[in-house]
């Protein structure tokens, strides 16, 4: 039973860093219809630019915040220069961009740092805290709590702040926005800048607990596609849910069922999505829309 | 201006498409028999991504539709045909109908669900695929030989045909390859060719013409897998080695990338796309491990940008300056003697002005 | 009374189509102005010409300064309401989301604040709703709605275009009571474009025929009225 309540635990804290990373592409697919394939890389990316800032002498927790704040500008960019020009095309040519851009942001962190692997360090301190039988791993709670705290951080923006009232209104209504006086594209910008600090988000928790080497966020790219999928992909909240939701399913399909182990842990998100498009194709919590052809 | 005009269909232009075509043959057969077996393997190798690519094409420029699994069903098709040699002592020429037998089915099955619904499903279903393709292979290893790989033995060469192994391999593949060809031509100008272009611009209006778009892509998606299959059985003897290693998620990239440069929706594209993929990786790896994915990258994004037609429809461009198809005007019997329609242009596109 | 909008030579096209041909339109300050004409006559294009959505030449001079070139979100910043054709709510945020969103570019908190309060008492039925999505509102409640939001940006010069477009002839009366009211009470600027011209030339003091992207008539509301073909085609009798 401790041991069930252990693997669920750090099936939640796995899940919240898928939700991390679901909650980036369900945030861009909200505003711009979108599915941004280069958001893993790009977390990557964000979080090779902390390990170097840590390496290079500064402490732990303001090469994290130099990291994010790249990353946010670095997203704002990318938006504006990359993906601004070719905004009205068909879904096709934007969904090739962002490959191209996946291949890019890859090879370019291959060039800058090299192949080899490099330890980050976690920001939360080792070891476990104890309830009764139950030993829960300091990380994993903290990395729960984190995304909580970044879930309601997000909710209060989107809808307690005039801002996030446009942002939501832009991503609706492009039209009607500009109609109120709303500046679209900037909030476009905004949009994929805060996506870009969500995905780093997910890369500097990641990290400590795998290797950090340019595929670090290939595998979680998946489980965060699965989790989007499950949760409906214009759902944030469903981006939440279905993390969580696919980390405890891997989780305890990797403990408890002896023809999975380790290595064939991502067969639990293809089934699921399987599943999910077979029964509900749009998602526990995403509108009907979001399926259509 | 070109230098030389043509009327579509009209004897001289069959003539030189059949100049055009013969001298292809020629070269592509002659081939072989000049240069070092190295480079023949090479050009083997550029055949079969050109197979692969073709089919992917089919679902890419023509339906439409994008698969991150392509290097999936490559190495199916690659494994199907190596345990049918290995474990069954299939003759190696029935591997390849195998194979592809394999992928359409399994392709069917994952196209299914998914071609329902938006395109992103079926590029995330075909993501999923890619990622856990290799994880399986290294399971199962009594069938394919997990981790190490599995050796196969390469097509031997008949008795009564004069030429190297590694020539033979190369006309063996070259023969596959434009079997395939045809069967990709007569697909896309066929009636699911037509279904295709009813449905890509206007699926509603494609509805209501009787064609129902789920099912035409999903005919679409199987095919495609079906020409990755035969590509991978292909490989197969090519390297007479499988291991999971040559079919990564990156695999499935690189074929993207080569229709994407090559060319979408053109036949054309998918060899010029396959040379892209087996050459820039050798020359720019002496520079640089991560070079390649920094050309991939930025060629995939600038091509999207600048030149959405890719090399062939640079190469088209260039024909064009050479050799300029025009239509016939209306009345006019297609064996007139040139020299009077030379002078005979209709306005650029040939459409009337909006009245 | 001094021009607040002036249109000379308004020449408009959506990729090779032209639609407006040299329009020239004039709004006093405090006026209404009605553009009449049937389908298709470019009446809707006018508005979207001045909103920059759509390739407009020509001149368009509000309160002096041109218009030509500016993008959408700055016009409206200049004080220009549109209510578009369609409405352009925004279906899955609530009324009063919509109606907030209306008085997005102003900094007077306080007085948005007051100014939502009268809204809601022009239009009760919107107040009663005001936690409803704005997609479950019915089609005259959803007018009522993008006037109020429109209003709410307290613009000198409200577009309004087909208010009357899709809604039952009582609700449509309803919603002309309201414009007449608030042209009286607030003296909002009014350029109206309508199909119903029965009830636009009630409101507008100036009234411009619009027919195949030209002018074919201009002049006071009550001219306008009387005018033979005006009334054969427009107006029933």
């Amino acid at each position: 039973m401790a041991r069930f309540v252990q693997v669920v635990v750090d099936g939640i804290a796995d899940g919240s860093i898928y939700a991390a990373l679901a909650l980036a592409l369900v945030l861009i697919f909200r505003s711009t219809g979108i599915v941004n394939f280069a958001q893993g890389e790009m977390a990557m990316f964000s979080t090779f630019i902390a390990w170097a800032l840590n390496d290079s002498g500064r402490p732990l927790w303001l090469a994290l915040l130099g990291a994010f704040a790249l990353s946010f500008l670095g997203g704002m960019a990318i938006e504006r220069v990359l993906i601004r020009p070719v905004e009205g095309s068909r879904p096709l040519t934007l969904l090739i961009v962002t490959l191209g851009l996946l291949v890019l942001i890859n090879a370019a962190a291959g060039w800058i740092w090299g192949f080899s692997n490099r330890g980050l360090p976690s920001i939360f301190p080792s070891g476990a805290a104890r309830l009764g039988d139950v030993a829960l791993s300091l990380e994993s709670l903290g990395i729960i709590a984190v995304l909580l705290a970044v879930v309601g951080l997000l909710w209060l923006l989107f809808q307690h702040t005039k801002l996030g009232l446009a942002m939501r209104a832009a991503a609706q209504n492009p039209e009607s926005s500009r109609l109120v006086g709303i500046n679209v594209g900037r909030l476009l910008m905004l949009g994929w800048g805060l996506a870009a600090l969500l995905g780093a988000l997910a890369g500097v928790l990641v990290a400590p607990r795998l290797f950090l080497d340019v595929n670090l966020m290939g595998g979680v790219l998946v489980y965060a596609f699965a989790g989007a999928a499950l949760g409906g992909f214009d759902s944030p909240l469903g981006a939440v849910v279905g993390g969580w939701i696919i980390g405890v399913a891997e989780n305890l399909a990797g403990t408890y069922v002896d023809a999975i182990g380790a290595d064939l842990k991502v067969l639990v998100p293809l089934g699921i999505i399987f599943v999910v498009l077979l029964v509900r194709p749009s998602g526990l919590f995403g509108s009907p829309e979001v399926t259509r052809a | 201006m070109s230098l030389l005009t043509v009327e579509r269909d009209s004897r001289r232009h069959r003539w030189l498409r059949g100049a055009a075509l013969a001298a292809a043959v020629l070269i592509a057969v002659g081939l072989p028999f000049n240069s070092e077996p190295v480079i023949n393997g090479q050009l083997t190798l550029v055949l079969i991504y050109a197979v692969a690519a073709l089919g992917l094409n089919l679902l890419v420029g023509y339906a439409g539709q994008i698969s991150l699994g392509h290097g999936a069903f490559f190495a199916i098709g690659a494994y199907t045909a190596a345990a049918l040699i290995v474990h069954a002592g299939v003759p190696y020429l029935l591997t390849v109908p195998a194979a592809a037998l394999v992928t359409f089915a399994i392709g069917f099955a994952f196209g299914v669900p998914a071609l329902r619904l938006r395109g992103l499903y079926l590029a995330l279903v075909t993501l999923a695929l890619a990622v856990a393709l290799p994880p399986l292979i290294k399971r199962f290893e009594g069938l394919t030989g997990g981790v190490q790989g599995m050796s196969v033995p390469q097509p031997a060469v008949p008795g009564w045909l004069p030429v190297d192994p590694d020539q033979y391999l190369y006309l063996l593949v070259l023969g596959v390859a434009a079997v395939m060809f045809l069967l990709a031509t007569n697909l896309t100008r066929g009636g699911l060719g037509r279904a295709l272009i009813a449905i890509r611009d206007n699926e509603r209006a494609g509805t209501t013409m009787g064609v129902d778009p789920a099912r035409v892509k999903t005919r679409v998606f199987a095919c495609s897998a079906a020409f990755a299959g035969v590509a991978g059985a292909l490989f197969t003897f090519a390297l007479g080695f499988v291991a999971p290693e040559s079919f990564t998620l990156v695999l499935s990239f690189r074929f993207l990338a080569a229709i994407v440069i090559g060319g979408l929706g053109t036949v054309g594209g998918a060899v010029l796309g396959a040379l892209f993929i087996e050459f820039v990786p050798q020359y720019a790896d002496d520079v640089n491990q991560a070079l390649t994915g920094v050309i991939y990258g930025a060629t995939l994004i600038a091509v999207m940008y600048l030149l959405p037609g890719g090399a062939a429809g640079l190469l088209q461009r260039l024909r064009r300056l050479l050799v300029e198809v025009v239509e016939a005007p209306p009345g006019a019997r297609p064996d007139e003697p040139a020299a009077g329609t030379a002078t005979v242009q209709t306005s650029p596109g040939g459409r009337q002005p909006a009245g | 009374m001094s021009a607040l909008l002036e249109v000379e030579g308004l020449r408009a096209s959506y990729g090779p189509l032209q639609a407006l041909h040299g329009v020239d339109v004039t709004v006093d300050e405090g006026g209404v102005v009605a553009i009449l004409g049937p389908n298709g006559a470019g009446k809707t294009t006018i508005l979207r010409a001045l909103c920059g959505m759509v390739r407009t030449a020509g001149r368009v001079a509000f309160d002096g300064r041109s218009l030509l070139g500016l993008p959408t979100e700055r016009i409206v910043r200049l004080g220009v309401a549109h209510v578009p054709e369609g409405r352009g709510t925004f279906p899955a945020l609530t009324v009063e989301e919509n109606l907030r969103l209306g008085a997005y570019v102003r900094r007077d908190a306080a007085a948005v604040a007051a100014d939502l309060d009268r809204w809601y008492g022009v239009f009760p039925r919107l107040a009663d709703r005001r936690g409803q999505a704005a997609a479950s509102l019915s089609g005259g409640e959803q007018q009522m709605l993008a006037v109020a939001r429109a209003l709410l940006l307290r613009p000198r010069l409200l577009l309004l275009d087909e208010p009357s477009l899709g809604l039952a002839p009582m609700v449509t009366k309803e919603l002309y009571t309201v414009l007449g009211q608030i042209k009286r009470e607030q003296h909002t600027t009014m350029l109206l474009v309508e199909q119903n011209a029965n009830l636009a030339l009630e409101l507008a003091d100036h009234a411009y025929v619009l027919e195949a992207g030209r002018t074919v008539l201009a002049g006071p509301a009550g001219e306008v009225r009387t005018d033979e073909h005006v009334r054969r085609a427009y107006l029933g009798y």
